[in-house]
Order: structure tokens, then C-alpha cells, then sequence
């Protein structure tokens, strides 16, 4: 008999080695920071490591979605189990970001160092360049949103990685073509017409209204990749 | 309880073209299954179908009366090694047999690692850096060494030199003795596992032409050869599959139980089903 929670025990265990590789890389940036600036008189901020986080969410949802799907139809566990395991599996790992984010945001706020360390709720909600503590309640809204935008990138990620595996070469370049297109539309139009101006308005008045700007989008192509993952031919990936 | 995988009515199609064409089989009980057919006869799609990595157009496949489609309790009963490679590319030969371990409690990693001792393979190294060959052997180690109530192999043995070849077709035998399950050979390379199948089903153009015991198969047909008139003589009224003429020789391939005296002149043989299926094949393009 086979465990499906062997298999996702190997899921998350797998992503928590990769994100061990990325926490190492974030915590030698800011020791670096503490150690460089720790002379310097100017104030700066920095606010690397939500955003590090979210692109490397969506990194893990583009590069191990496939190999979970494969190794699990290797030994067994069908697509639904691969799917929504790795779903789970990157939720997990999206709280261990968070909360690493939280503790990286206390450690670093105690630091003997000129560089205010912010993360994206301290930089949009809160004024980044002001030296502050948070207090418990915004420590935790600051690692939900952390949580939920790493956990939406993710789902992201899983999207074009099972898009780009139904589609053949010929609509992968059209595909490509069509987000590069949609991004560069949306976001001249944002400008031309203000929308920007209204979203942005929107985005800062509540962190939950940036939760939501993630995650409903999150929910439709988390819909459209179990649906694009059914009609998937599971191949290998090379000999 | 015998397992049982029953394909109803399966339909594949790719596009314009029918891989699968309405195709029934059921594989039952502890059986060494042979699936033989061309390239192209629609062994592989049929595999992957079992093994839902593909979908069908049309059609069911069950694992002892459960759907294969999202059912873990179906699919964990197979085991499918085929020359893709559905491993991480960056995964070690070693970690896969840990891997193997912690999803299938009962593969035999003892097994695995004697075989890959026997095969000279090098548990070290990473499976996209293994040649072809090596790739195959890899597969292979994990299918003769997991304890499913089936194992699938489709090809087998392809890029493997004569050596291994020998090897893993002894190594299948011990298998089947030591642990009786169901398996399924997909080949186009007949003549070498001729005498370990006990069961054939013969696919062409995405049909089933044959399916019965290898045993019922090749006393379906005999080989009957001598001077070519004598041959055409005794040939003429019968169901003939094939006939080669070779200087003043012809050998023919019949259908049917040969009468219990030849006339004088003619030798009979029993067919192999190397050559059977070859006759097979012809009678249906000679259509």
C-alpha cells in the first residue's frame, strides 16, 4: 500500500529544502547590510523579501507542479492526489515564509544597523522609513499578507506551468505573446484612464483589499489548472 | 480475489487520427501478458491509458471493477515502467529507491540494490545524466523490484545490449516465480519473449486482432514447406497466411490443425510466434 501522506511529506519536504537555499541567500544579504551599513549615518530601507518570496512561490509553482504530477503518476497517486497536494503543500510552505518573514522583521528591527527593514505591509501601510516596531496584530496582518500573496504566486506559478504543458509549441509562443501583451494593455491602460490611480487608492486603504486583488484571481486559475490538468498527457520529461 | 483490469470500449484519438479504435481487453489473474503489435499499433496509448496518463476519447478502464480516472485505490495496484522518464531530472538513482520505499512500502529495496550491483549501475549518479541504456535499467530495477499485484513494461529492453537483455528477461522470470502478479510486456521484439508469455494479445492499427492464450495461438497455425509444387498442391482449399519461396522451396504459413499425414515430399513445422504474428500482420494488409 502507498501513503498519500508519504507523498506529500516528500512534496513539502522538498519545497522546505529550496526555501532553505533562499532564506540562507535573504539572511546573507541582511547580515551584509547590518554589517556594511552599520557605520553609515544615511537611513535607508529595505523591503527585499516579500517580493523575493513571491517570485520564488511562483518559481516553485512553475518548476515542481509538473514533477510532483509525474512522480506521483509513477508511483500511483493520481492526478487529483499530485494536484491538490501540491496546492497544500504550497500553502505550507507560504506560511513558513510568512512567519519567516515575521521573525526576519523582528530580528532585523533589533539590529544595530542604519537600514530600516520593511516588508510590503510595513513599506504600503505603515511609513517604511520610519524606524517602528509593529505591534502583534499588524505582525500578523503583515504575515497573512505575506502568506496569502505567496500562496496566490504559487498558484500562479501552477497555472503556467500546466498551461504551458497542455499547449503545443506552436500556441506556447502565442500564449506568451498574449501575457506579455495583456500586462503591457492593462497597464497602459491603468495609466491612460486612471484606473491605476482609483486601484491604487483601493490597494492602500486596506490590506485586505490587496489579499483580494491576489487571491481571486489565484482562485480562477487554481479553477482553470485542475480543469487544463484532466486533459494533460503525462509524459516525462527527458530519457 | 483475481485482479482484473477490464478495458470497455476504449476509443483514443489524437486529433484526426484513431490510435484506438473501440478497443476490449480484459487481463486477469496472475499472468505473464504479452502485448504485441507494430509501431504505431497502439501499445503504448493503451498502456497510458491504463495508467491514466492519458485520457480517453471514449470508453472505460477499470482495476478490479473501480474507474482508473482519479482513483489512487486503482492506480496504486500497477506499476508501469516505460523509456519515459517521469522522475525528477536532478533526482539520484538513489534517492529514486528511497522514493520507491516511502510511497511503496512494499518495493524491495535489497532487490534494487542487488540489481543495480548486477547491472552496474551507478546508484550515485543523477537519472538525467544515465545513457539511454542506463535509463532503461534504471526503470527497469524499480519494476522488478516493486511488489504491485501488477507491473507494466512497455518496451522493455529497448537500448539495452544483448547482455542486459538476457539479464532482465531472467530477472522477470525470478520475479513472476518469487512473486506472482500480473504482468503486462508491451514489445515489438517477439521472438525474445515468446517463451515467457502466457498470454497474447496482438494490436493492429488500434484494433485488437488477436487475444488468447499464446499456446491456443500457435496451434492456430502451422508451417508447411518442400518443392514448390507440392506445396501449392497441398495449399489449395486451405486458409494460407504467408508463403515464401526461396530457390525451388516454398514454406507456407497455414491456418488450422495440418492433417495427420502430409503428403511425401512436404515437412511440417510448428510456427513461432515471431512468424505467426508476421503472417498475421500480412493477411491483414494483404486486405
Amino acid at each position: 500500500m502507498k501513503s498519500k501522506s508519504a507523498f506529500f511529506r516528500y512534496e513539502f519536504l522538498n519545497c522546505l529544502k529550496i526555501f532553505g537555499i533562499v532564506i540562507l541567500i535573504v539572511a546573507a544579504l541582511n547580515i551584509f547590510s547590518i554589517i556594511f551599513f552599520s557605520t553609515h549615518k544615511e537611513v535607508g530601507n529595505f523591503n527585499g523579501y516579500g517580493f523575493m518570496s513571491f517570485v520564488f512561490m511562483f518559481v516553485l509553482g512553475i518548476l515542481a507542479t509538473r514533477n510532483y504530477i509525474r512522480l506521483g503518476s509513477q508511483f500511483g497517486f493520481s492526478r487529483r492526489t499530485a494536484f491538490f497536494s501540491s496546492i497544500l503543500c504550497y500553502l505550507l510552505v507560504s506560511t513558513v515564509v510568512a512567519v519567516s518573514g515575521i521573525l526576519l522583521q523582528l530580528l532585523m528591527g533589533n539590529a544595530n544597523s542604519s537600514i530600516n527593514y520593511a516588508d510590503l505591509y510595513q513599506s504600503v501601510y505603515r511609513d517604511s522609513l520610519q524606524t517602528m516596531q509593529l505591534s502583534a496584530a499588524q505582525n500578523l496582518t503583515s504575515g497573512l499578507l505575506n502568506l496569502l500573496l505567496a500562496f496566490s504566486c504559487s498558484i500562479y506559478g501552477v497555472f503556467f506551468a500546466i498551461l504551458f504543458w497542455i499547449i503545443s509549441r506552436k500556441f506556447l509562443a502565442i500564449a506568451i505573446a498574449a501575457v506579455v501583451l495583456l500586462i503591457n494593455l492593462s497597464g497602459s491602460l491603468l495609466v491612460r484612464y486612471q484606473v491605476g490611480v482609483i486601484l491604487l487608492h483601493w490597494i492602500t486603504a486596506s490590506p485586505v483589499n490587496l489579499m483580494l486583488l491576489f487571491l481571486i484571481p489565484a482562485a480562477v486559475c487554481g479553477v482553470i489548472s485542475w480543469f487544463l490538468l484532466r486533459h494533460v498527457a503525462i509524459k516525462g520529461s527527458s530519457k | 480475489m483475481k485482479m482484473q483490469i477490464e478495458v470497455h470500449d476504449i476509443t483514443k484519438r489524437f486529433g484526426k487520427s484513431t490510435a484506438l479504435d473501440h478497443v476490449s481487453i480484459t487481463f486477469s489473474g496472475n499472468k505473464i501478458y504479452g502485448l504485441l503489435g507494430n509501431n504505431g499499433a497502439g501499445k503504448s496509448t493503451l498502456l497510458n491509458l491504463m495508467t491514466d496518463r492519458l485520457r480517453p476519447t471514449e470508453g472505460t478502464i477499470t482495476v478490479d471493477g473501480q474507474p482508473v480516472p482519479n482513483n489512487d485505490a486503482a492506480l496504486s495496484k500497477l506499476f508501469c515502467v516505460t523509456d519515459q522518464n517521469l522522475f525528477p531530472d536532478d533526482m539520484k538513482v538513489r534517492k529514486a529507491f528511497e522514493v520507491a520505499k516511502l510511497f511503496h512500502p512494499e518495493f524491495d529495496r535489497n532487490v534494487a540494490d542487488s540489481l543495480a550491483q548486477k547491472f552496474e549501475l551507478n546508484e550515485k549518479k543523477k537519472v538525467n545524466a544515465l545513457s539511454t541504456g542506463y535509463g532503461s535499467i534504471f526503470r527497469l530495477i524499480i519494476g522488478l523490484s516493486i511488489n504491485t499485484p501488477c507491473v507494466i513494461f512497455d518496451e522493455p529492453v529497448l537500448g539495452l545490449d544483448a547482455r542486459h537483455r538476457d539479464l532482465f528477461y531472467q530477472l522477470l522470470i525470478q520475479k513472476y516465480a518469487d512473486h506472482p502478479c500480473m504482468l503486462i510486456i508491451s514489445t515489438h521484439l517477439i521472438e525474445e519473449i515468446s517463451n515467457l508469455i502466457e498470454h497474447s494479445v496482438i494490436l493492429y492499427h488500434g484494433t485488437v486482432l488477436k487475444d488468447c492464450p499464446t499456446e491456443e495461438l500457435m496451434a492456430a497455425a502451422y508451417s508447411v514447406s518442400g518443392p514448390i509444387q507440392l506445396v501449392d498442391s497441398y495449399l489449395s482449399g486451405k486458409h494460407v497466411l504467408t508463403q515464401k519461396v526461396l530457390g525451388g522451396l516454398k514454406t507456407a504459413c497455414v491456418h488450422g490443425k495440418p492433417a495427420n499425414r502430409l503428403p511425401a515430399g512436404l515437412e511440417l513445422a510448428n510456427v513461432n510466434l515471431q512468424d505467426y504474428f508476421i503472417s498475421l500482420i500480412e493477411e491483414e494488409e494483404s486486405k
